[in-house]
């Protein structure tokens, strides 16, 4: 291999070849494209206005840590004049989270963006060590799933934040967009290439990193030497979505402009309108957004402080319950650790110390949930006295 | 090893599936599916080899012989998609039912006389479907009264209480692809002559593969058209390359697609009378066949080049079915078929069409209403009814699969010919001057980076998704059934108006697609700006092929920069035979499509005529627009709202 010029700018030499294109870049070639790719992305989709207070979502992985250096120097750049706050959640898992908050904190400093951890212990009074005592590790990814969505909608509130920033990326966009293809789910379907979501009740969750490869973030990463905590992306093997991500990325090694082709294409798909249009609610107890009276962050916490973790009333209950539950969790968070880049910012690449043991409930859970549409939780919800009907749309879109 | 998860997915979705009988039985399924533990591991490229095996396992009895069939309470000898066990009579039963309700499903309005074109590829599943058609048709000749004038009567009315009145078969020959099994092969630099003679003995055995499976595709359609009690069951084929036929253009800038005679254009054959001499290729489409070719090579890419020829195939098929008063076609695809598109057709960009594509009834065009009676039912359980009720079916290798047979063949006659075998034939020497196609596959080969790839299993997007989904579903049972149920959660979003349908493919365009800036700045530079739809001015007038200058000058298309190669084609005379911008030809492709243009990666690549001519009228339609745009009130809102 000869000294290749870059693609771009035909004067300096090419560092690295962009997995975008495959084109030969320079240093400084790629830094301006990465970024403007993101301006253009944040511009266009009217990410934006000045005076907004902006959380970041940051698990001390790359792709929040990119996101936060990115936007701090995109608003620098470009006169955003927003304000930007870095936000963790700490879920209270011994061992695993301290060294990822250390990784955020030391951003913090580095970028100057004034951070707030809000804890599990602090938001809900248990830490997933604590529930997974209690409910074990069969089903604790129904609470992590509920607890961590409504966490970081919490945390913004704390900080006066208006918007939510989350680090999802193409890949992970394009993967989802498979995942609700093959679970059947065609209101996700619908809304999951939206570039914001959430509705006017709750925090706008926008995603600057839309169009932005993981590949190119980690090559970002590494030429910027930004700090960041890197799991393990352990997959059980057997996962659905260990599945579309393995076939996510033979599409890009085959064409890699198929990620953003999956998700124009993901654009481009409209489903059926949702049957169930309800109106929605405060949650009684808390004041969280919910369509039920109480919200299903409040349903499990009454069920772990009466000791019924399972709120079971008889066995097919129980089931149900924790169907309802499984279904509601957003898919990625059926698998604590593939669920790295696939959720709400990686905060959720928290949830995932117990490594090996974990995998087989998660398997299991992601089996069990994988091909069960509304259709079929509502029917399986009929004429039972549950407490909790579920209305997995509505939900959803309020707190994505 | 999570038995107890399945079945409740299992059992779950059956609650969900009461249309299909089949599901019913599924609940009581207290075992874990053995195909969940079956130690093929190993993905295969081929879908439908894979089925297949698996319904001649079960054929021969193999399949869980101690379950007892879930209908008779008989020993079972089948197993189904769907993990039901049946006895092979009660399997008959229902899937006689099945399909017949499938087909019942499609609602064709009464009275009309509606006339059905059954697209058939030879393939299981298509030929099922021609099978039932003739079941449904049939007309029990032993209630005919002996009065011939009673007799006519009461079989037209046994007609017109059926949904179609008369059915025909079509089937596309893609022989010519083989041609194109060789196209990297024989790129770059050959490591001797002992290569270049495996080549050419692989494809001649190509040549002469292609050649005797589409006879025996043939020969089993015309086998099953027989078996009709209406003499009216056509056999029509055609060649894929006849895209490139005059036929299929209007002459003198309609907007129009002109009807093509019957007997004057060589585009399609139809035998009411099966006789294998009426078969015989024509000379013209020699010269479609160095067009298709060249096409084919000036785009970079297998993924690309195979849903062209999808695309081009899904036109041809409309246009046949058209040009002979057919209203309504059916397709064979089955549940397998739709979940694989269901994916493959998002990984390249088609989420506008997505709900056309894979709807039971497209009837975008209420002259060509598209159906696809079969979408729910297994490939598995198709293909296995197909063997068991003597329907014979044959496939033609895809471009991919070719691809990997000719690598095969290759590299053993590469060891023949490195060991003197003697018994090799005599192959003739490359006297010929080369074709023009050969040397743009080369040429294209070479410039893109696939010469590295000749070493591996040649894969595009749709065998990746085959794999992966059959993967799915021996891992997950009910993935097929749970995609194809997302398939009808779909909308089919009609465009705005009929000028942005897409002149590709036809579906529609949803915005329009720019490469110039985010999010992939780089790709226009990336592509060949200058694919040149051309006018459909050959022969524009007679259909005869043989008169165009550009059919006896094969050489010209590919090697020629594009305005020269225009100036020395007959189709010169025409104004807008000159390259377009791409961004021009962009406005007018869907995203999908412009997802294939992208890897067109030759200056002088010719989209077939039919897509020029489209390609005129859209831009022309466009400027007219523009020009009136300032009277328009309802389109300037709906612009605006874009
Ligand atoms: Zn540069
Ligand atoms: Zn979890
Ligand atoms: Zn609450
Ligand atoms: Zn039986
Ligand atoms: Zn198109
Ligand atoms: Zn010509």
């Amino acid at each position: 291999m000869g000294k290749k010029l870059c693609f771009r700018c035909n004067a300096r030499s090419a560092l690295l070849r962009r997995p975008k294109n495959g084109q030969p870049y320079c240093r400084e070639c790629f830094y301006d494209a990465f970024e403007t790719e993101i301006h253009t992305t944040i511009v266009e989709s009217k990410l934006f206005v000045p005076g907004d207070r902006v959380a970041i979502g940051a698990s001390g992985g790359k792709d929040s840590t990119v996101l936060a250096y990115v936007l701090k120097r995109l608003n620098d750049m470009y006169n955003y004049g927003i304000e930007l706050f870095l936000l963790s959640v700490d879920e209270g898992i011994t061992g695993y989270r301290d060294d990822s908050l250390e990784t955020v904190k030391r951003n913090e400093q580095a970028y100057g963006i004034p951070l707030k951890i809000v804890s599990y212990q602090e938001l809900y009074g248990w830490t997933m060590d604590a529930i997974v005592k209690e409910v074990g590790l069969k089903n604790n990814c129904t609470f992590c799933g509920v607890f961590r969505r409504q966490a970081l909608d919490r945390g913004a509130a704390l900080l006066g934040a208006n918007k939510i920033v989350t680090g999802h990326n193409a890949d992970d966009m394009a993967e989802t967009v498979f995942m609700n293809i093959l679970r059947g789910d065609a209101p996700r379907l619908q809304r999951c290439t939206n570039v914001v979501t959430g509705s006017s009740d709750t925090l706008p969750r926008c995603k600057p990193f839309k169009f932005t490869y993981e590949k190119e973030i980690v090559l970002y990463a590494y030429f910027q030497k930004l700090d960041y905590f890197s799991t393990e992306c352990v997959y059980s093997p057997q996962a659905f979505r260990g599945h579309a991500r393995a076939f996510l990325k033979d599409l890009e090694a085959l064409r890699p402009s198929s990620i953003v082709d999956v998700i124009r294409a993901g654009e481009a798909i409209e489903v059926v309108e949702e049957v169930l249009q309800s109106t929605p609610n405060r949650c009684v107890r808390c004041g969280y957004l919910s369509s039920q009276s109480l919200c299903k962050a409040c349903v499990l916490l009454e069920g772990l402080n009466r000791g019924l973790p399972q709120l079971g009333i008889g066995r097919e209950a129980m089931k149900v319950q924790s169907e309802l539950l499984a279904s509601v969790a957003e898919p990625a968070s059926a698998h604590p650790i593939a669920s790295e880049n696939t959720n709400d910012g990686d905060a959720s690449a928290s949830a995932s110390v117990k490594a090996p043991k974990a995998s087989r409930s998660a398997r299991r859970a992601a089996n069990r949930h994988q091909p069960h549409s509304e259709e079929t939780l509502r029917k399986l919800a009929r004429g039972r006295e549950v407490t909790h009907v579920p209305e997995v749309d509505l939900q959803d879109a309020l707190s994505w | 090893m999570c038995s107890v998860d399945e079945d409740e997915q299992i059992r779950a979705q059956q609650r969900l599936d009461q249309a299909h009988e089949a599901a019913l039985a599924m609940a009581d399924a207290a075992e874990p599916p053995p195909s969940t533990h079956g130690s093929d591991g190993q993905p295969r490229p081929n879908g439908a080899s894979v089925s297949l095996a698996g319904a001649a396992a079960a054929g021969r009895g193999g399949a869980s012989p101690a379950r007892a069939c879930v209908r008779c309470g008989q020993p079972s000898g089948v197993k189904t998609a769907s993990q039901t066990f049946y006895c092979r009579s009660c399997f008959d039963i229902v899937m006689s039912k099945n399909t017949r309700l499938g087909v019942g499903q499609l609602q064709a309005p009464k009275g009309a006389g509606n006339k059905v074109l059954i697209a058939c590829s030879g393939g299981p599943s298509s030929s099922l479907l021609a099978h039932t058609f003739i079941g449904l048709l049939h007309i029990d000749q032993a209630t005919l009264s002996d009065d011939p004038k009673a007799a006519a009567a009461s079989i037209e009315r046994a007609r017109s209480s059926k949904i179609f009145t008369t059915a025909g078969l079509v089937h596309i020959d893609e022989s010519v692809l083989a041609h194109a099994f060789s196209l990297d092969a024989g790129s770059g630099k050959l490591s001797g002559d002992a290569e270049r003679i495996a080549i050419a003995h692989a494809e001649r055995e190509a040549l002469s593969a292609a050649e005797s499976t589409e006879a025996t595709i043939r020969a089993n359609l015309l086998t099953l058209a027989k078996r009709s009690d209406s003499p009216e069951w056509p056999l029509i084929t055609a060649r894929i390359e006849d895209v490139f036929g005059s036929g299929l253009v209007s002459g003198g800038g309609s907007v129009l697609l002109r009807v093509p005679p019957v007997n004057e254009v060589v585009l399609a054959r139809e035998t009411t009378e099966p006789s294998p001499a009426e078969l015989i290729p024509s000379a013209a489409s020699s010269s479609n066949r160095d067009k298709f070719l060249t096409m084919l090579a000036g785009v970079g890419s297998l993924s690309a080049r195979e849903d062209l020829v999808r695309v081009l195939r899904l036109r041809l098929i409309v246009h046949i079915a058209k040009s002979r008063g057919y209203r309504y076609v059916a397709f064979g695809d089955s549940a397998d078929r739709i979940a694989q598109n269901m994916i493959s057709f998002v990984a390249q960009g088609r989420g506008a069409s997505l709900a056309y594509d894979t709807s039971l009834l497209d009837a975008r065009d209420p002259d060509a209403i598209l159906g696809r009676p079969f979408r729910a039912l297994a490939l598995k359980d198709l293909a296995l009814y197909a063997r068991w009720s003597d329907v014979p079916s044959e496939e033609a290798p895809t471009l991919a699969s070719g691809i990997n047979l000719f690598r095969l063949w290759k590299s053993r006659y590469l060891l023949r010919v490195q060991q003197n075998d003697t018994t090799l034939p005599a192959i003739p020497d490359s006297v010929t001057p080369v074709p023009a196609w050969k040397l743009a596959f080369q040429q294209t080969a070479a410039a893109s980076q696939s010469n590295q790839s000749s070493q591996q299993i040649a894969a595009s997007i749709s065998t990746l998704t085959e794999a992966f989904v059959n993967a799915l579903q021996r891992d997950f049972t009910g993935t097929v059934s749970t995609v194809q149920r997302t398939s009808t959660k779909l909308v089919a979003v009609p465009p705005k108006d009929e000028e942005r349908s897409c002149v590709i493919c036809h579906g529609p365009i949803v915005r329009p697609v720019v490469f110039s800036s985010k999010p992939a700045p780089t790709l226009l530079t990336a592509t060949a700006s200058s694919e040149k739809p051309k006018e459909g001015g050959c022969g524009s007038g007679s259909g005869s092929n043989n008169s165009c200058a550009c059919s006896t000058e094969p050489a010209a298309s590919p090697i020629v920069p594009p305005s020269s190669s225009t100036s020395s084609c007959c189709s010169s005379s025409k104004s807008n035979a000159n390259t377009v911008p791409t961004q021009a030809v962009l406005d007018a492709t869907c995203y999908g499509c412009s997802v294939i243009l992208r890897d067109v990666t030759s200056a002088g690549t010719l989209l077939p005529p039919m897509v020029a001519q489209e390609f005129a009228r859209a831009t022309s339609r466009e400027h007219m627009r523009a020009e009136i745009s300032e009277y328009l009130l309802s389109d300037d809102d709906d612009d605006g709202d874009d």
